[in-house]
Parts: C-alpha cells; sequence; structure tokens
C-alpha cells in the first residue's frame, strides 16, 4: 500500500513569502537606485539567492512524494525513485536560525544507485518517511554518522544496533591496517 | 541549506538597518550638534560667529530636517557609496577614509592570521602535555599575554624594534612613504612594521585562545570514545586529530562574529598610542567631534562586520554539527 505526501501548503506560502521578501529587499534597490558596485554585488547574490529559493519552492509544490514498501519516489519536476534496497547512505540534518536552536527543521537526504532524494520536514508524514528509511538503512548495513543517529533519536528512532562513532562526526573509515574504531 | 542560508539572510538584512537606526540615533543623541561645538570652540578662542553663515551651513548640511529624513537621506547615500560628509575635514567620508579602512583591514587579517597560528599549536601542546614543564610555561606565557595592557606592550614592543632593526617609532610605514603613492618600497615598509602592532593586537586574543582551546580539548581527550579509539590501536596523531579537535573546534568558529569588530574597534587604544593610520583614532575623533557621518560610517562598518561574522560562523557551526539540541542542552 503506498502514501502520498506532499508540503503543505501553509509551509509552502511561507517559503514565498520569505522569497518575495527577500527579492523586494535585495532586487528593488538593485533596480531603483544607482547603487555603489561594492554595494551591489552582495545585494545581487543574495537577490540570485532568493530568486533560486523561488524556484525551489515552486519545485515542491508541484511534486509529490509517494511512500511504499519497495522504495520512495518523487513525482514532479527533478522526480526521482529510490528502492529501499538501493538505500546506501541516510543523512538527517537539524537546522535552526536560532541561538537556542529551537524552532528549526530537519531535512532528510538518502542516497543510493546514483541518486539522491531530498526531504525537509515540513513534508506532511515526514516522520513515516524517516522511520521507513531508517528501516531500511538497518536492514542495508548503512553506516549511519552520529550526527543523523542523534537526530533519529531526537525523532524517537532508535538505531542503537547499529554501530556508530562518537557523536557529532562522520564514520570513522577503517584504513588497510584495519585500526579504525 | 538552501532554506537555512535564506532564513538567515532574511535576518541579516533587517538586523542591519536596525543597526543603521540605532546607530544614527545614538549619534544624535547628544545635545547640539556638529556646528554647536563649532560655535562652542570659535568662542572659547575668542573668535566671532557670523549667525547668517551659521545658518546656512545648518541648511546645506541638513541639520534643520527632522531626524528621519536625515537618517534616510544618510541610508539612501550609502547605498549609492556616498557616506556623507565629513565636517571636521571639510571632505567626502570616502575621501577622508582613503586608505585608512584598507590599512585597518590588512592590520584586522593580519592579526586574526596570528591569533589562530599562534594559538592552535600552542592548546593543542598544553592539552596534550597536560602539567609539563611545556604546559606550565605556555600557561604563564599565556596568561602574561592575558595581564599586559597592550599599549603598555606597544610601546616596549615599539622600543625594541626600533633599537634591534632601526624601525622607525609610530605609525604603519617609514614617514617618507606616508602621502607617497604605493609603491613596493611602501609595500615594504607596511610589511616592516606590521609586525609590532599585530602582536600588541593578537596578544590578549591569542593568550585567551590557547586557554580555550586547551579546555575544550582536555574535556574531549577525557571522553571513552578516545579512550576506546587508543584502545582499538588508532595511531595517537589519527585519535587526536580525526576527532576530538574537530568536536574541540565549535567554540572557535562561533567566535569568529566576535573576532572581526573586536579586532577593529579593539585596536582603536592600540592605534593611538602607535600613531597607526587606522580607522581606530579617526573613529574616536569623529565621535568627540560629533562629526556624525563619519563617525556612523565607521560604526556601520564595525556593524556590517559583525553581522558578516556571525553569518559566517553560524553558517559553519550549521555545516560542522546539524545535530538537534534535546531539552537541558543535552544532545543525547
Amino acid at each position: 500500500m503506498s502514501e502520498v505526501l506532499r508540503y503543505p501548503r501553509t509551509a509552502l506560502l511561507g517559503d514565498y513569502a520569505r522569497a518575495g521578501a527577500g527579492l523586494a529587499i535585495t532586487a528593488l534597490p538593485l533596480t531603483l537606485l544607482e547603487v555603489n558596485r561594492w554595494i551591489a554585488l552582495p545585494l545581487a547574490a543574495a537577490a540570485l539567492l532568493f530568486a533560486l529559493f523561488a524556484l525551489r519552492t515552486a519545485q515542491r509544490q508541484a511534486s509529490r512524494l509517494e511512500l511504499d514498501g519497495r522504495g520512495a519516489t518523487m513525482h514532479g519536476p527533478l522526480g526521482a525513485r529510490l528502492a529501499w534496497t538501493d538505500l546506501r547512505g541516510i543523512d538527517l540534518r537539524y537546522y535552526s536560525t536560532k541561538r537556542d536552536r529551537s524552532d528549526g527543521w530537519m531535512q532528510l537526504t538518502l542516497r543510493g544507485d546514483g541518486r539522491r532524494l531530498r526531504a525537509d520536514s515540513t513534508l506532511d508524514g515526514f516522520d513515516r518517511l524517516v522511520e521507513a528509511a531508517a528501516a531500511a538503512a538497518v536492514r542495508n548495513g548503512v553506516a549511519l554518522a552520529p550526527v543523523t543517529v542523534d537526530n533519529l533519536l531526537a525523532m524517537g528512532i532508535d538505531v542503537d544496533s547499529i554501530a556508530v562513532v562518537p557523536s557529532g562526526l562522520g564514520p570513522i573509515e577503517l584504513d588497510r591496517e584495519g585500526d579504525g574504531v | 541549506m538552501l532554506g537555512y542560508l535564506i532564513r538567515r539572510v532574511l535576518i541579516m538584512i533587517p538586523t542591519l538597518l536596525a543597526i543603521s537606526v540605532i546607530t544614527f540615533v545614538i549619534i544624535q543623541l547628544p545635545p547640539g550638534d556638529y556646528l554647536t561645538t563649532l560655535v562652542v570652540e570659535m568662542q572659547s578662542r575668542g573668535e566671532s560667529v557670523d549667525q547668517g553663515r551659521l545658518a546656512l551651513l545648518r541648511e546645506t548640511y541638513g541639520f534643520d530636517r527632522p531626524m528621519h529624513e536625515q537618517y534616510l537621506i544618510w541610508l539612501a547615500g550609502m547605498l549609492r557609496g556616498d557616506f556623507g560628509y565629513s565636517f571636521e575635514y571639510n571632505l567626502p567620508v570616502a575621501d577622508v577614509v582613503g586608505d585608512r579602512l584598507w590599512l585597518t583591514a590588512v592590520v584586522s587579517f593580519a592579526t586574526i592570521i596570528f591569533v589562530y597560528a599562534v594559538s592552535f599549536p600552542i592548546g593543542i601542546y598544553s592539552a596534550t602535555h597536560q602539567y609539563s614543564a611545556g604546559d606550565y610555561a605556555l600557561t604563564l606565557l599565556g596568561f602574561l599575554g592575558l595581564a599586559t595592557p597592550s599599549f603598555l606592550l606597544a610601546l616596549v614592543l615599539l622600543y625594541l624594534a626600533n633599537v634591534w632593526f632601526g624601525t622607525s617609532i609610530g605609525g604603519l610605514m617609514d614617514p617618507k612613504y606616508v602621502d607617497a603613492p604605493w609603491s613596493l618600497g611602501k609595500i615594504l615598509s607596511v610589511i616592516e612594521h606590521l609586525w609590532v602592532p599585530v602582536v600588541v593586537i593578537g596578544t590578549a586574543g591569542t593568550a585567551a585562545m590557547i586557554r580555550r582551546l586547551r579546555a575544550n580539548l582536555l574535556d574531549e581527550l577525557d571522553k571513552p570514545y578516545v579512550v576506546t579509539a587508543r584502545a582499538k590501536g588508532l595511531p595517537p596523531g589519527r585519535a587526536l586529530w580525526k576527532y576530538p579537535l574537530r568536536m574541540a573546534l565549535n567554540p572557535f568558529i562561533s567566535d569568529i562574529g566576535n573576532l572581526l569588530p573586536q579586532v577593529v574597534s579593539g585596536a582603536a587604544i592600540v592605534s593611538v598610542v602607535m600613531s597607526l593610520p587606522t580607522t581606530g583614532p579617526m573613529l574616536l575623533d569623529s565621535l568627540r567631534s560629533q562629526d556624525m557621518y563619519l563617525a556612523g560610517s565607521f560604526l556601520m562598518f564595525l556593524a556590517v562586520l559583525t553581522v558578516i561574522g556571525v553569518f559566517i560562523s553560524d553558517l559553519a557551526l550549521a555545516a560542522l554539527d546539524p545535530r538537534i539540541r534535546l531539552s537541558g542542552g543535552a544532545t543525547r
């Protein structure tokens, strides 16, 4: 049985508002005033960034993620399918703009078979996607970075059975003499 | 990461606008304006003041307009690269600042490199050789660096540089190059003079950095994963570089935001003592004389440095340690 996940309208509207506000603040002075080139340069770079963000939001609006027992498929522009058996990497990161790191959001990146699938925690049903991906990662014996393990734990997903290295860092790679941890 | 970048930039822009408002209001807060100060100075010298000319100047410089209008004119001017007019120098701010901004940037950048280059190896050595003779000696040196007033160190080093290397006292170049155009000789002269202010300004920061890196690294080295790594035969160097050092770097990175403005503003007193042609002494003078556009431009420069520094450190921290913090600050 499959389930279709989408980005909710409120989250998309918030992102469109951010892109619009950013473009207004950065692009308007560039078009209305004779801005000094040393000030114009960072303003133009920021305007480009906001334009990219608007495009990404539009791509998200047009996309839907189909989740089933065999894998996850992103339909829409830049769509991709990743079978759970092909999953070779999972990365769960947390971002927050607040000093105490509250009110943030998570970003999940799944890799496998030369493909990459990315989703933010604003996606409806994000937790079910993460649970399915984590279970597949355990089945496939994927080495998880401690950042991912910590963030999974924060979501109530315990992956203690997977060998991990100390918190905050990527996994130690064994060298040829096998002197890893 | 794009979403994070967007949100951070969106926070940055209103922050800069808010700082510009506060800066402008603070500059305007003392009673009177530059012309009032000028009149008092002229009267104290016994010179007569032409009220008609005063009114004309007040109108020319826009002092008769409401504060918000003056602010908007100043802000729009800054976007065009026109930072206003320095009343004290009778020149546009950009012309007054001239090379000072670049020289300040050179001194600041060299100081930051010095702080990191010196504190890194010493901090690592002190942590990995805790309570050794070397650790004690470097700790003593660090405390001396923290406790020595920078202006005193400046005077001592100026004297020694003059006696040992024949370097001229004060300034960032030999007197013959002060008003000369830029040449290889002038650049070499700047390099010859640069080490003294860099050591003076950077010493306190270096000492603090050493202490912080030593403490952070000691905390990490005591953790069980390091013991496990060693027990499993990981070479000591790798067991240090691969993880504990990287973990100990977090406070270093979060310090970038404070380092830039601290170096620039903290160097003001040293710059006065050493007669450095940097922005510090000019900022002090402009604040004293209520040269509002010059002072405002300097304060905005410091604010921009702070905001950019915090932005860089936040991006680096988000890339290095994107973990959620559970309640109570624990991560697991």
